[in-house]
């Protein structure tokens, strides 16, 4: 079983649903972001590639990619960072933690881990979310769980449920009769940095 | 859907279903073929003696002869040739973006950490001719007032247009807001603004 994430970016209309889904579902600090929405072709969001009036406008939800062979996991030197061997998320476990952020300059995905050098702050007083999620450290390391406490219930991510444009798909992708599976076999797909070799759990139909 | 009887079969044979309204409360004055009520019963493009929608005191009266028919009128002053657009030669408009609901959500926490600021776009080559590099504070001006803000490059506009996107409170510009460029013309009979009838120039703020 390999879990995984199949994004349409002929879909994606970068609206941002995803994040804030995610957001609320884990109860992740003011300032923490466990997917990002990246506009192609600029540090801006919204603002197109190209120049007027032959411009184009495209998404790159990112997010950890869940690798089949994490550059991560060879780093971490207490096994706080983890590929979990029956379903091949990549998990964070903040009590084995020590903060001291290997995994973070090993892996090539920029921003989708983030460290807390604070007290966990929220904007709102109360917790939002799931109660099963774990709760967020001071000097620990964390990141997307592809909704472990869930998905391991049969539930799918926040983020897949979220979506307005069903530009996001989720299932096991050594299934050949997962819709995940079938549409990386029907369509043309792209990972994000292939060169690195660490083998990303997460497909963009393109 | 279901609930009301509206079902994929009941579509495909009447082609379109409604699901407000009846017919003695029709969902629009003359649904279901009902009369409109005015003298002829019909929908009547002629008005003889038009009246303004509201009247706070202005000088419709010399207007609405006008306006019996519906008439195009060009903008005041967003428009070829007019005198704003000759000393103001950028286009003001005010986006929607995804991130309120015309003012709702401008002080929402959770977004402002990813949309930050308000921000003046404009076109690459208006910046150009103005010196002003992506990320410039500037300041956007015209005879009514100005704001200063964050200005950025944006691709998707052609020269001579820029725009900062509508609901952010004054509290979260540097200077001003985006309503002071704005102008309050009004349509002495429809009462209606065309806030995107507005002309401004930008400059790199100096404080």
């Amino acid at each position: 079983m390999r879990y995984g994430f199949v994004i349409d970016t002929k879909r994606c209309i970068g609206c941002h649903s995803c994040l804030v889904a995610c957001r609320f579902e884990n109860n992740v600090p003011s300032n923490v972001w466990w997917n990002r929405i990246l506009t192609d072709g600029g540090d801006r969001i919204d603002i197109p590639e190209g120049s007027f009036p032959n411009v184009s406008l495209a998404y790159t939800p990112v997010a950890c990619q869940h690798c089949e062979d994490p550059a991560c996991v060879k780093v971490c030197p207490v096994g706080a960072t983890y590929k979990d061997p029956e379903t091949g998320v990549v998990r964070q476990d903040y009590e084995k933690c020590i903060g001291c952020r290997m995994c973070m300059s090993a892996c090539p995905y920029n921003g989708v881990r983030s460290f807390n050098w604070e007290e966990p702050a929220y904007h709102v007083d109360v917790a939002f979310g799931d109660a099963a999620v774990p709760k967020h450290q001071k000097h620990t390391v964390e990141k997307c769980t592809m909704r472990w406490h869930r998905i391991t219930k049969g539930e799918e991510p926040a983020c897949i449920k979220t979506c307005p444009e069903r530009a996001r798909h989720w299932g096991d992708l050594d299934d050949p009769d997962s819709e995940v599976a079938k549409l990386i076999a029907s369509r043309e797909y792209k990972q994000l940095l292939p060169e690195e070799g660490t083998r990303p759990s997460v497909y963009y139909l393109v | 859907m279901r609930e009301k009887g509206i079902t994929k079969q009941r579509v495909l044979e009447e082609k379109a279903v409604r699901s407000f309204g009846t017919e003695e409360e029709p969902w629009i004055i003359g649904g279901y073929g009902q009369e409109f009520p005015t003298p002829s019963g019909r929908a009547e493009i002629y008005c003889e003696i038009p009246l303004a929608r509201y009247d706070f005191g202005q000088d419709w009266q010399s207007e609405a002869k006008e306006q019996q028919f519906p008439v195009w009128l060009p903008p005041y002053e967003n428009w070829p040739g007019s005198e704003a657009k000759k000393k103001y030669p950028l286009s003001y408009l005010q986006l929607h973006e995804r991130w309120r609901t015309h003012s709702q959500w401008f002080g929402c926490a959770t977004f402002r950490e990813i949309d930050r600021e308000p921000l003046c776009h404009i076109s690459r080559e208006d910046a150009l001719e103005r010196g002003i590099t992506d990320g410039d504070i500037v300041e956007v001006f015209n005879d009514r007032d100005h704001c200063v803000v964050k200005g950025i490059i944006d691709e998707s506009l052609p020269s001579g247009v820029c725009c900062i996107p509508k609901g952010w409170q004054r509290y979260q510009f540097i200077e001003g807001g985006f309503q002071e460029l704005t102008s309050n013309a009004v349509d002495a009979c429809s009462g209606g603004y065309a806030f995107y009838d507005a002309t401004v120039d930008v400059k790199k703020w100096e404080d």
